[in-house]
């Protein structure tokens, strides 16, 4: 090799001679051609005074505290997130037990419906109107009063009755002799329940667990809440 | 954790600031790295967790850089090819190198050349001759072979020494 082609090879290693990145071979024939050559020489002191000024830089001082708080700030939030988490699940088995209970009421009473008759028409089998005894009365007074005569008013006492019949509760003994399937229902519902209703009696009682959709809202304004502190932790 | 973090910020804050050539978006960068760090920490492997922290630090400031550049910020990029640096001499007798540790115009005068280079020079040199890593560790952190390594801090640093003699310092000779 040339005195010139080493002397390039010596340059190009001259940092890394510095920095003590060489191999030990190559740093003693390094050692050896710096010894020889002053170009060289001159050159690698040239380098290590730059790296001292390099390394003699002032350093740039941050204004203010440059790390966030990372550990603390958000530390409250994980027993949140935990407990809104087990609350959102909790939330959604009450939901799904108060929603198996009411589809199970509302089952039930359709049941108890088909079985036992149409329970819901049982109102209309009330007596509703007051006709009749007000036609009563009104004739009562005009015979008094003179305006009517003795058997108008037994015309009126005979008819108002008839008129009254079908909604009244208590009906001529003709029309009672022929009970109406109204009439039929309003009695078994007010007769003790036999045997076989009992079970139709029992699904009466309302579901205790309250709304599903009391239960469905609380699990998920808990699941967002979980889901908020879970987001904010991971940024944090 | 956040100790170690707080522990290295100061020293971080500079090195970056002197990757970025100075400006407003250091502290940006640093803040960034340390919520980086703190989110994958389990990701962490090694055996320094300094080098580590510097690695994402530099890599984040590098990129800042090159956005600068590419919006038109920062001149364009000097080259930070594998050829071998050119040694100029000075044009006049001046003071000497070895006695210029605590010149403040030298100090300024390396300020501006360590700015002039390619990021990836910068950082490198930065790396080795103020934070003390080895060529190993600086080709972890800049994820690049030894090689590149040696070849960048070697023409960064005859890039800074180029500047200094041009303001007529000269070598005493070793």
């Amino acid at each position: 090799m040339t005195f010139e082609k080493e002397m390039d090879h010596v340059l190009r290693d001259l940092s890394a001679f510095l920095d003590g990145e060489l191999a030990p071979e190559r740093r003693v024939e390094v050692e050896r051609h710096l010894a020889a050559c002053r170009e060289c020489a001159a050159r690698s002191g040239e380098l290590r005074a730059t790296a001292r000024l390099i390394a003699s830089l002032p350093a740039p001082r941050p204004a203010a505290r440059l790390v966030p708080p990372l550990a603390t700030r958000w530390s409250w939030l994980r027993p949140l997130r935990s407990l809104s988490a087990f609350a959102s699940g909790a939330f959604v088995l009450l939901f799904i037990a108060s929603a198996t209970l009411s589809s199970g009421y509302r089952f039930g009473m359709e049941f108890a419906t088909r079985t036992t008759g149409t329970a819901g028409s049982a109102p209309a089998a009330a007596p509703a109107p007051t006709a009749a005894p007000a036609a009563l009365e009104d004739a009562s007074k005009q015979a008094a009063r003179g305006t009517v005569g003795p058997e108008a008013a037994d015309r009126t006492r005979s008819v108002a009755p008839a008129a009254g019949a079908p909604a009244s509760a208590t009906p001529p003994p003709a029309l009672a002799a022929a009970p109406t399937p109204r009439a039929d229902t309003a009695r078994d519902l007010a007769a003790p329940p036999a045997e076989g209703d009992a079970r139709a009696i029992a699904l009466a009682e309302p579901p205790s667990l309250g709304s599903p959709w009391i239960w469905l809202a609380l699990a998920v304004a808990t699941a967002v809440l979980a889901v908020y502190a879970h987001r904010r932790l991971r940024s944090a | 954790m956040e100790e170690l973090l707080v522990a290295h910020a100061d020293r971080l804050y500079a090195h970056v600031s002197r990757v970025l050539g100075h400006g407003p978006d250091a502290e940006d960068v640093v803040q960034d790295a340390s919520v980086s760090a703190w989110r994958s920490i389990r990701s962490f492997e090694g055996t320094s967790f300094r080098a580590w922290l510097f690695r994402i630090a530099t890599n984040r400031a590098i990129d800042v850089v090159r956005a600068r550049r590419r919006r038109g910020e920062l001149p364009f990029d000097p080259p930070d090819d594998d050829g071998e640096p050119q040694w100029t001499e000075p044009a006049s007798p001046g003071p000497d190198l070895a006695d210029l540790a605590a010149d403040r115009e030298a100090v300024g005068v390396v300020d501006e050349a360590l700015r002039a280079i390619a990021p990836e020079q910068r950082a490198a040199l930065l790396l080795r001759d103020v934070e003390g890593f080895d060529y190993a560790e600086i080709a972890r952190i800049t994820a690049t072979e030894i090689g590149t390594v040696k070849s960048r801090i070697h023409r960064g640093r005859v890039a800074v020494r180029n500047a200094l003699v041009a303001r007529g310092w000269r070598s005493s000779g070793g």
